[in-house]
């Protein structure tokens, strides 16, 4: 009986929720103006969020959305310290020079092929012996961020960032999620790519 | 015997069979590559209804395709879409109640058969470009298909 009893708390434990790193942080380049030669924009120029999420992007009322969407206003206040930050309905007419900054999250919604088809065969066999009361998911999730110095409507610089993280999570504990959630994935992959975009300024 | 055979099952069931990949390799750059992501909307109660592709340049697709996330080799494609729905966890135990359960199929019928304003599209996929599908209802309850370029 003791162990039976502690062989459901281990999986309990190897169930929790927590996200982690698959891939690298990667940031290509494709305009013709990216080289070093270019001047960075000012932080003080007024900044224009876009968000897109795959799974119900428009929800107002989804928990989910409006976390990420507050995520993504907070993480980008922390590394850029000005007070013209909104999101782009917020704006009724759009300033002559901005910086622009479009976040893509994407969620799985359907059963991909994995990528480490070994890594999600386990979380698959956990399923298992758990006898799915305690189902546990596991999905991969990129956030891009891309990053744009907007003059007179037409492009100064432009750079998209890309960071792969994993997330797996037992879906009963989705409400507590004590450690590296969505929302904090997603602040990390906004901020790192900031820092990029921003590391040759004076 | 039986058990090892039901373990395989359910492994390979959960483990995912739509690819992202149309014409795309594994460890291709982000510059080399053009993402498509498809947004699906949820009903707490009912499932998610979204969109998917059907036809590739007119041909039909041999596999089955995500309905989230795609990525193509640059070039240009004659891309078609169609409705897309599944169930959620508590419809499926809905639909074995009397009255509850035809009700919902004739409302995932409904989804299943929407009409397209246009659902036919001639894109031009440019490497490292991400294309946002998104769509919405006309006040004739028709598909709008929305395509932005990032």
């Amino acid at each position: 009986m003791l162990r039976l009893f502690l062989l459901s708390i281990a999986i309990l434990a190897m169930q929790g929720c927590t996200t982690f790193k698959t891939g690298g942080f990667q940031n290509p380049s494709f305009d013709a103006n990216s080289s070093k030669q270019y001047a960075l924009p000012s932080k003080d120029l007024p900044v224009i969020i876009q968000y897109y999420t795959n799974f119900d992007m428009d929800s107002d009322t989804d928990a989910k959305t409006r976390g990420s969407k507050a995520a993504v206003l907070e993480s980008i206040s922390e590394v850029i310290n000005n007070e013209n930050i909104k999101f782009i309905d917020d704006y009724d007419i759009l300033p002559d020079e901005y910086i622009h900054i479009y976040v893509i999250q994407d969620l799985p919604h359907d059963p991909r092929k994995a990528y480490y088809n070994g890594f999600r065969t386990v979380s698959t066999i956990l399923n298992i012996f758990s006898f799915m009361i305690i189902p546990a998911v596991d999905v991969d999730i990129e956030n891009y961020v891309k990053i744009s110095h907007m003059k007179n409507d037409t492009v100064q610089k432009s750079q998209i960032y890309t960071q792969n993280n994993r997330r797996y999570f037992s879906i009963l504990f989705i409400p507590l999620a004590p450690f590296f959630t969505v929302e904090n994935s997603l602040s990390e992959s906004i901020q790192a790519s900031l820092s990029e975009y921003f590391k040759d300024e004076v | 015997m039986k058990f090892k055979y039901l373990v395989i099952l359910i492994i390979i069931t959960l483990t995912g069979c739509s690819t992202v990949r149309y014409n795309t390799e594994k460890n291709d750059h982000l510059s080399d590559k053009a993402i498509v992501f498809l947004e699906a909307k949820s009903d707490d109660f009912s499932g998610k209804s979204g969109l998917k592709i059907v036809k590739i340049n007119g041909l039909n697709l041999d596999e089955d395709l995500s309905t989230s996330k795609i990525e193509f080799k640059p070039d240009k494609y004659t891309i078609e879409f169609s409705t897309d729905y599944t169930r959620s966890f508590i419809a499926e135990i809905f639909t074995m109640i009397p009255l509850v359960g035809p009700a919902l199929m004739v409302y995932e019928l409904k989804v299943l058969q929407s009409k397209f304003e246009k659902n036919i599209f001639d894109l031009d996929l440019k490497g490292g470009h991400i294309y946002l599908v998104s769509f919405s209802y006309n006040n004739d309850d028709k598909i709008v298909i929305d395509i932005e370029e990032v």
